[in-house]
């Protein structure tokens, strides 16, 4: 039996629950926690790659242009590798880094693969768009090279992998 | 210091990003890049501040919510709002 003061208690209780409700926009009671436990709040760091939002860094369009042959020993030929970006924070700027992976089935297999992280590629463009290129010395007639590029902006976020290939000349 | 707030009316502080999933919310801070998880009763204490109640009328509408656990009320939800104050994601006025 219900004495009237706990009438009161409960009348008062579910009102509470119903002002509790409409404040915080429940939309049922049922949504609000059914006992009390101690409130509880943990920090911690927004993961590196979800710190800005949205944050993508992406590559596209290999492409490359050669130089002249220099003479010497072992003939090489500068390559020049360029590819497009697209940066959603914008940078691509001075400090970013381009990586090479090359690589050959032909007579230089055994130097290869070879990696060559540009530390000062030549960027173009505003940081959000531009190219990035970098040139390097591939040796002449050993079959054609595949050649993997990634960028890294100022903010350590690297782009996608994208190959391409340089033809054997 | 609670309960030198108590009369005092904290607010969400600006530039946080509030997810809500089954009751409890996790907060995201992009220019601190950090991140808050709070359980539900701590998630029902942060939707009460909205800069108009007063510390202590959020602890007394809990109580009344929650009677069985009155005592506990009173003395948790100054210290969850401190919490919530001393990681930047409330603010007083």
């Amino acid at each position: 039996m219900t004495t009237p003061d706990k009438k009161t208690d409960q009348l008062s209780r579910r009102q509470a629950l119903k002002t509790i409700a409409a404040l915080t926009g429940a939309t049922a009671l049922s949504a609000l926690p059914g006992r009390w436990s101690s409130p509880v709040l943990k920090t911690g760091a927004l993961p590196v790659h979800a710190q800005t939002s949205p944050n993508t860094l992406v590559i596209a369009n290999f492409r490359y242009s050669t130089g002249q042959p220099p003479t010497g020993e072992i003939p090489t030929e500068p390559v020049t590798i360029t590819v497009d970006y697209t940066d959603s924070a914008g940078a691509v700027t001075t400090g970013s880094s381009m990586r090479l992976v090359i690589d050959t089935s032909g007579d230089a297999a055994p130097s290869y693969p070879q990696t060559i992280d540009d530390a000062n590629p030549t960027i173009t463009g505003d940081g959000f768009t531009g190219t990035v290129s970098s040139t390097v010395n591939l040796e002449l007639a050993t079959g054609d090279f595949s050649v993997t590029v990634t960028v890294t902006n100022t903010n350590g976020l690297t782009s996608n992998s994208l190959m391409g290939t340089v033809p054997a000349q | 210091m609670a309960e030198k707030r108590a009369a005092k009316r904290p607010y969400p502080a600006p530039g946080y990003h509030v997810e809500e999933l089954d009751g409890e919310i996790l907060l995201f801070n992009m220019s601190s890049q950090k991140i808050l998880h709070t359980n539900q009763t701590g998630a029902l204490v942060w939707k009460l501040c909205n800069g108009e109640r007063t510390a202590e009328e959020i602890a007394r509408l809990l109580q009344a919510a929650y009677p069985d656990a009155a005592a506990q009320i009173g003395a948790e939800v100054p210290l969850i709002l401190d919490s919530f104050a001393a990681e930047g994601a409330l603010a007083w006025r």
